[in-house]
């Protein structure tokens, strides 16, 4: 038999032949290797779980605040309606306190309508001047309280055409006309608060009891019925009713019987204010006694002239208060911005290797238009999309080839690449030096500098509360956005040109970040105010290796609107 | 269990489904391993490390390709991780043989002596021989996963090989030696 000889044996590459014996290895790792990744795997799962609560907490912190933030403002409504109507209650309860009387709740279902206009009634009631007793008498059988002090003023214009009579009744007659009232009162109206008035006109504390809700009107004429006959001092109209209280007694005390008689028939007038006494009682009185009350009454009227106009628009002031409708506001908005972002990042491990110095950034810029829907004037939220630039360097980087001896061999080693790129094609730190050396060093190192360029869609969601609305306002807002990595660049660069080395591999294409932030803003106008406003970012997740924050100060315009 | 009921247990982290795909796939994977690694306690770790890759990132497969295929890629990267943290240097210009070809009497070796002798290589040498020769990448990709220029890719093939061919002749020669000599 012909053996073949060796050199015409069959000859394959060394690598085929190699590949085609591996291929038929078949070991098995250890039997504990499952245990061990198992256990390691449970590791891994705690660490998620902690991870997992942080950032559900930020969520959940969130939506406390909105919710929160809603409450307040709906329970601000309600209370402020409440308030308006504990009001009109209160004016309703002193109402039926002084009047104690049962009849007085239906009086009073049609006094918070007249009890605010007290004021205005007396005043034109007092300027009228025109009324007849006659209707004040029947008026003061049927209608609201106040309407009685205007026909108590009423009367006493009525009767001012008589003004040039002094007040010539006895005191006995007064005292007896008192009683008359007083029962008429009781009969009538079961008016309590107004006996109090009648039977202890010189204690004016009692009277001190009645409503501070009686109208100030009433309270002046009152007073002035008894300072009419002494010094008719208008500044005195000002004063609260226990200062006037005490001046009524301490008057009292010095004045005549019958100024006496027609302060208490004025007081009574005051004092009940609601119900018909005043006219019950001129009907029962003679027309004596009318025109005394209508003289004191006559310097009442005139010096309301004066004084209740400030009273009047103190009123009004309250009234207006209460019935300041919600502060306007748009239902959209548009916001338009654009500002400068510090960035930071807690801890360098973003940037490197030992061969790079740190990356700073160089430069942040965050521009958008955010887009608005206001609940109300205190609740809003806010959509929208916005760009953002981050642009950080690192300087004077060498790179050099390095000569390197195994044994006998010689080689020149280039350097290694940065762990943190992800090079483009063809392109290594070896590349790198090739066409950036740095002849003045020599031709196999360059010095070199770093730009790192990114940049993101940002799809923030917001929800904003006002503090503070005015022409100048304060708001905080918080919520998330989502960014959408768009460019990630990485280049060398010397004075002997740039090279694009790739990508920066840390940074995800797809993350999140927490949004906390501080309005400030100032209206133009009802549709356009000035935003700016100082904004932290938290970033969950942009980078795998890092949890930077950053601080934005958004400076804009808005556009308020409605559809 | 089908395979895609166990990928689907395991983004669950049913803890079950991920032991079985680990028993389906621990051979293929951790033969593996031992080539691209310097002996078998440095495979077995980088085959806990793949695993628990594989299990922590089981999300990212889409279903596009081969999952053993992803599986592979994943063990593949690890070994070359730890390459990189090591960061041993390897001279690229250096006097080597050129014919790197042998007869089939010479590849009558066993397949651990063969794994024994690709264990040997330097780890850079032994990488590109893996990545080239055992997994059909390609120069251009090897060159940007481990970091350096496709020609040195392919000389660091050349010299895996010329080296493997020098112990195999070398093996050869004493196996020659040792029967003549008994």
């Amino acid at each position: 038999m012909l053996s073949i000889p060796k050199a015409m044996e069959a000859k394959k590459d060394i690598g085929k032949a190699i590949r085609e014996k591996l291929d038929s290895l078949d070991r098995q790792p250890n039997d504990a290797m499952w245990g061990a990744i198992s256990a390691d795997l449970d590791k891994q799962q705690k660490k998620k779980r902690k991870f997992f609560p942080f950032f559900w907490l930020y969520i959940i912190i969130c939506t406390i605040i909105g919710i929160t933030a809603t409450a307040y403002v709906l329970s601000n409504t309600e209370n402020t309606n409440k308030k308006d109507n504990s009001q009109r209650k209160g004016t309703i309860n002193t109402i039926i306190t002084s009047e104690e009387s049962k009849n007085a709740e239906s009086n009073t279902m049609s006094t918070p309508t007249s009890s605010g206009s007290n004021t205005s009634e007396n005043r034109v009631a007092a300027e009228n001047n025109k009324v007849s007793i006659s209707t004040t008498k029947t008026e003061g059988n049927t209608t609201m309280p106040s309407k009685n002090v205007k026909n108590t003023v009423s009367d006493s214009k009525a009767s001012q055409k008589n003004s040039e009579a002094k007040v010539t009744i006895e005191s006995s007659s007064v005292k007896t006309k008192q009683k008359q009232a007083r029962t008429n009162n009781n009969i009538s109206n079961k008016d309590s608060q107004s006996e109090t008035a009648y039977t202890e006109k010189d204690k004016p504390v009692k009277s001190k009891k009645t409503s501070k809700t009686d109208t100030a009107a009433t309270d002046h004429i009152a007073t002035l019925g008894n300072k009419s006959k002494n010094a008719n001092r208008p500044d005195a109209l000002n004063e609260n009713t226990a200062a006037k209280n005490k001046r009524t007694t301490e008057e009292t005390d010095t004045i005549n019987d019958s100024s006496l008689a027609a302060t208490t028939n004025n007081d009574n007038a005051a004092t009940n204010n609601e119900k018909s006494s005043s006219a019950i009682e001129t009907k029962n009185i003679g027309n004596g006694n009318i025109e005394s009350i209508t003289d004191t009454t006559k310097v009442a009227a005139d010096s309301l002239k004066v004084t209740v106009p400030t009273e009047e628009a103190k009123k009004d002031d309250e009234n207006k208060k209460d019935s300041i409708p919600p502060v306007p506001y748009k239902k959209f908005s548009v916001y338009a911005y654009g500002g400068p972002s510090y960035f930071s990042f807690p801890n360098s491990t973003v940037v490197t290797d030992s061969t790079t110095s740190d990356l700073n950034t160089k430069s942040t810029t965050r521009f958008g238009v955010l887009f608005g829907y206001h609940f109300n004037h205190k609740l809003s939220i806010r959509t929208g999309v916005s760009v953002y630039k981050l642009k950080q360097s690192a300087n004077g980087i060498k790179l050099n080839y390095t000569m390197e001896s195994t044994g006998t061999e010689i080689g020149i080693m280039p350097p290694d690449n940065f762990t943190w790129i992800d090079y483009s094609d063809g392109v290594t730190n070896g590349s790198v030096i090739d066409k950036l050396a740095t002849v003045s060093v020599n031709n196999y190192a360059a010095i070199i500098n770093i730009d790192r360029k990114l940049s993101y869609f940002e799809i923030p969601i917001e929800v904003s509360y006002n503090l503070f609305d005015r022409r100048f306002g304060v708001n905080l807002f918080s919520g998330g956005s989502m960014l959408l990595l768009n460019k990630n660049e990485v280049f060398a660069y010397n004075e002997n040109g740039r090279v694009f080395l790739g990508e920066w591999n840390a940074a995800k294409k797809t993350s999140f970040t927490g949004v906390l932030g501080l309005g400030l803003h100032y209206k133009i106008n009802p549709s356009f105010q000035v935003n700016a406003e100082p904004v932290f970012n938290y970033y969950f997740n942009s980078y795998s290796n890092s949890k930077p924050y950053s601080f934005t100060f958004r400076i804009g315009l808005q556009y308020n609107f409605d559809l | 269990m089908d395979l895609e009921q166990i990928i689907k247990g395991c983004r669950n982290y049913n803890r079950g489904s991920q032991e079985e795909l680990y028993h389906l796939y621990k051979g293929v994977l951790f033969s593996l391993c031992l080539k691209y690694c310097r002996n078998e306690a440095e495979a077995e770790d980088n085959l806990h490390n793949a695993f628990i890759e594989i299990f922590t990132t089981i999300d990212k497969f889409k279903g596009t390709g081969s999952f053993e295929g992803w599986m592979k890629r994943i063990t593949i990267n690890k070994a070359i991780s730890s390459f990189k943290k090591t960061k041993q240097l390897t001279p690229i210009k250096d006097n080597f043989t050129s014919d790197t070809d042998v007869g089939e009497e010479e590849m009558n070796i066993p397949a651990d002596i063969i794994l024994d002798m690709v264990q040997q290589l330097p780890d850079q040498y032994r990488l590109v021989f893996c990545l080239y020769q055992l997994d059909d990448y390609p120069h251009k990709e090897i060159a940007t996963m481990l970091s350096i220029s496709e020609s040195t890719s392919k000389s660091n093939l050349h010299r895996a090989k010329a080296i493997l061919k020098e112990k195999i002749t070398a093996l050869k020669n004493a196996e020659h030696t040792q029967s003549h000599g008994s």
